[in-house]
């Protein structure tokens, strides 16, 4: 520590300004975040910090989901963060998406399977991405693209997540033709039935997704 | 003990204008004057909210001023009193003059300048009280130096530990807290949303169904008031028929009925029978009528014929003699009476003719009327007479017939 000679007593000691701010910050973005690995994370944060990039944290703490069939360690927030740090480009790079995975402590053999159903090379089209990652989640299309409404969606947490109709349906074309047991015409001519119930080109959770209600509920 | 009292008679105050005579020539008693308290400077008149309380500073108090003047006045006064109390030398005889002399051994210049010099002196001014010298006693210890190494007084360590806690700890903490207020907050707001989705939601639903039943309700009420349009029209339909059918059926003797009544009234004839009825049979009853005057006139003619000729075979047989009157009166009332018959005969005559006409007129087809008395007396005469031509026998008859009306004069 390069501290002068002529230092005496504790009050003497200088703390930079800055450092409550940042210190402070930090702390928050972990404890939002809950990392496995919190200095790997910390790195990546603090490199995402110094260039200025999207931070790798969680929006809101998210409960560890008892429903989780596979550990896969992906969550929606996690999804969420992913895509915040890389929806400001259409293509993403493959290291730059590993390195950001590795960011979130999430294991890389989930990451490699993942790519492994839709085999790219070094560019990912990040909405294809984000459609994958949505089917893991959930367990039927229907659910998958439920998630993907959540996550894409500019609506406010809890209201009707909407998204442009031409997303929804690139996004639900692309999974059903690598889901071998829905038909192209099933596909086809579900969107078209849901194009009727459309407004503004604005398609929302409840217009094609049914929640399923507990029977304790009024 | 008793409370303070005094009374005194109420008296006029002098004024006091002067305290001080003028002069000594003035009379020492003077009338007192007496000043009206109406016209006492000192008495305050009129309202005192808007008196001014006190002087403005820059005027001097017309009190104050008024005092100052009677102090110099006074002054004036008292010197000029004491002036003509002071004993002077007496005034010089005529032809002389007062000098002043000095008397003195030595004589001194009386200049009218007087010498004058000028003495200063002046004090130091004030100077500050010094401050306290140090008291710094002597020194009674002896010195003693030492070699200190880096790190040996001061461990950055140690001194920077309760420092980070305090900087760690309050982080944490702090951050934490904020954590949790997010937390909340957006959690809240989460759940606000969702509710609110889920009421658009079920108030879509509502008002989806609220539409659906509104239409069912307009679609009944149509259904219904076509239904009542049809049944009503059928009501209509079936009441046109049954009135249509009564009416056929209440006119269908409608027509035999308005012929048969118009045939009774006689709306209804057959021109040639008109034309008979209207020309021929009026034509042959006046036809008739004609002839019968006729005879009438004929009988008439004829009955005159026979009374002149009666008449001037009684006048003569009353010229031959005019004895047993009994036949004769008999036959001279006989013909008095036949006259009488004839005149009722003539006068009666238009009016039997005319009552025949009417008959004729009126009554052709009826039988004849029954209450004309004389008409059928005179009828039955006529056809008598009609029938035979004998005269007496005519007479007989006519007596006879005429035996109801004067029997009683027989």
């Amino acid at each position: 520590m390069p501290l002068p000679d002529t230092m005496f007593c504790a009050q003497q000691i200088h703390i930079p300004p800055e450092l409550p701010d940042i210190l402070k910050q930090f702390t928050k973005a972990a404890i939002r975040t809950q990392p496995t690995d919190l200095l790997q994370w910390s790195a990546g944060y603090f490199l995402a910090l110094l260039h200025g990039d999207p931070l790798p944290i969680k929006d809101r703490v998210e409960m560890p989901m008892a429903t989780q069939k596979t550990d896969t360690g992906l969550t929606p927030g996690l999804l969420k963060v992913l895509h915040k740090q890389c929806s400001h480009k259409p293509y993403v790079a493959l290291t730059d998406l590993e390195q950001k995975w590795r960011t979130l402590c999430l294991p890389v053999q989930r990451l490699w399977a993942l790519l492994q159903l839709d085999p790219f090379e070094d560019q990912i089209e990040w909405l294809k991405f984000l459609a994958l990652g949505c089917s893991t989640l959930g367990g039927s299309l229907n659910k998958a693209m439920k998630h993907f409404c959540e996550i894409l969606t500019t609506d406010p947490e809890g209201g009707p997540a909407r998204i442009p109709f031409d997303t929804f349906c690139y996004a639900y074309r692309y999974l059903s033709r690598l889901d071998s047991d829905v038909s192209e015409l099933d596909t086809e001519s579900y969107l078209a039935s849901l194009k009727d119930r459309v407004k503004n080109d604005m398609i929302g959770l409840s217009d094609f997704f049914v929640p399923q209600r507990s029977p304790t509920e009024p | 003990m008793a409370t303070y009292t005094y009374t005194s008679r109420p008296r006029a105050l002098p004024c006091q204008r002067r305290r001080y005579r003028d002069s000594l020539l003035q009379p020492e008693e003077e009338p007192v004057r007496y000043g009206n308290i109406m016209y006492d400077r000192r008495v305050i008149r009129g309202n005192t909210y808007a008196l001014q309380t006190g002087l403005l500073p820059g005027q001097p108090d017309p009190v104050e001023l008024q005092r100052k003047q009677q102090a110099k006045k006074k002054a004036l006064a008292k010197k000029r009193a004491q002036e003509q109390l002071k004993p002077r030398t007496p005034e010089p005889v005529e032809g002389r003059k007062h000098v002043d002399v000095q008397t003195e051994l030595y004589l001194e210049e009386i200049a009218d300048r007087v010498i004058e010099v000028d003495m200063e002196c002046q004090t130091d001014a004030f100077l500050d009280r010094p401050p306290t010298p140090l008291f710094i006693p002597a020194r009674t210890n002896k010195d003693v130096a030492t070699e200190i190494l880096e790190g040996e007084l001061f461990d950055f360590d140690l001194e920077v530990k309760p420092m980070l806690e305090v900087l760690v700890g309050k982080t944490i903490e702090q951050s934490l807290l904020e954590v949790m207020e997010e937390e909340e907050l957006a959690n809240l707001q989460a759940s606000q949303c969702a509710y609110e989705e889920m009421r658009n939601v079920e108030l879509a639903e509502v008002q989806r169904l609220e539409e659906q039943k509104r239409r069912h309700e307009e679609e009944k009420e149509r259904r219904k008031r076509q239904q009542w349009e049809i049944v009503h029209k059928q009501n209509e339909t079936s009441q046109k028929i049954a009135a249509c059918a009564f009416a056929q059926r209440y006119l269908a003797d409608l027509l035999p009925s308005v012929f048969s009544s118009l045939r009774d009234s006689g709306y209804f004839y057959d021109p040639i029978k008109r034309d008979i009825e209207l020309g021929f049979l009026p034509w042959l009853m006046n036809e008739v009528e004609k002839t019968i005057d006729y005879s009438l006139v004929g009988r008439t003619v004829l009955d005159m014929l026979i009374r002149e000729v009666v008449e001037k075979r009684l006048n003569s047989y009353e010229r031959k003699e005019g004895s047993p009157p009994s036949k004769w009166e008999e036959e001279l009332e006989i013909p008095e009476r036949k006259r009488d018959s004839t005149i009722n005969y003539l006068t009666q005559e238009p009016s039997t003719l005319q009552a025949q006409k009417r008959l004729s007129d009126t009554e052709y087809l009826r039988a004849p009327s029954i209450d004309r008395g004389p008409p059928t007396q005179e009828r039955k005469p006529v056809e008598e007479e009609f029938q035979g031509p004998d005269d007496d026998a005519e007479m007989r008859r006519s007596l006879d017939t005429e035996d109801p009306t004067g029997a009683s004069e027989l």
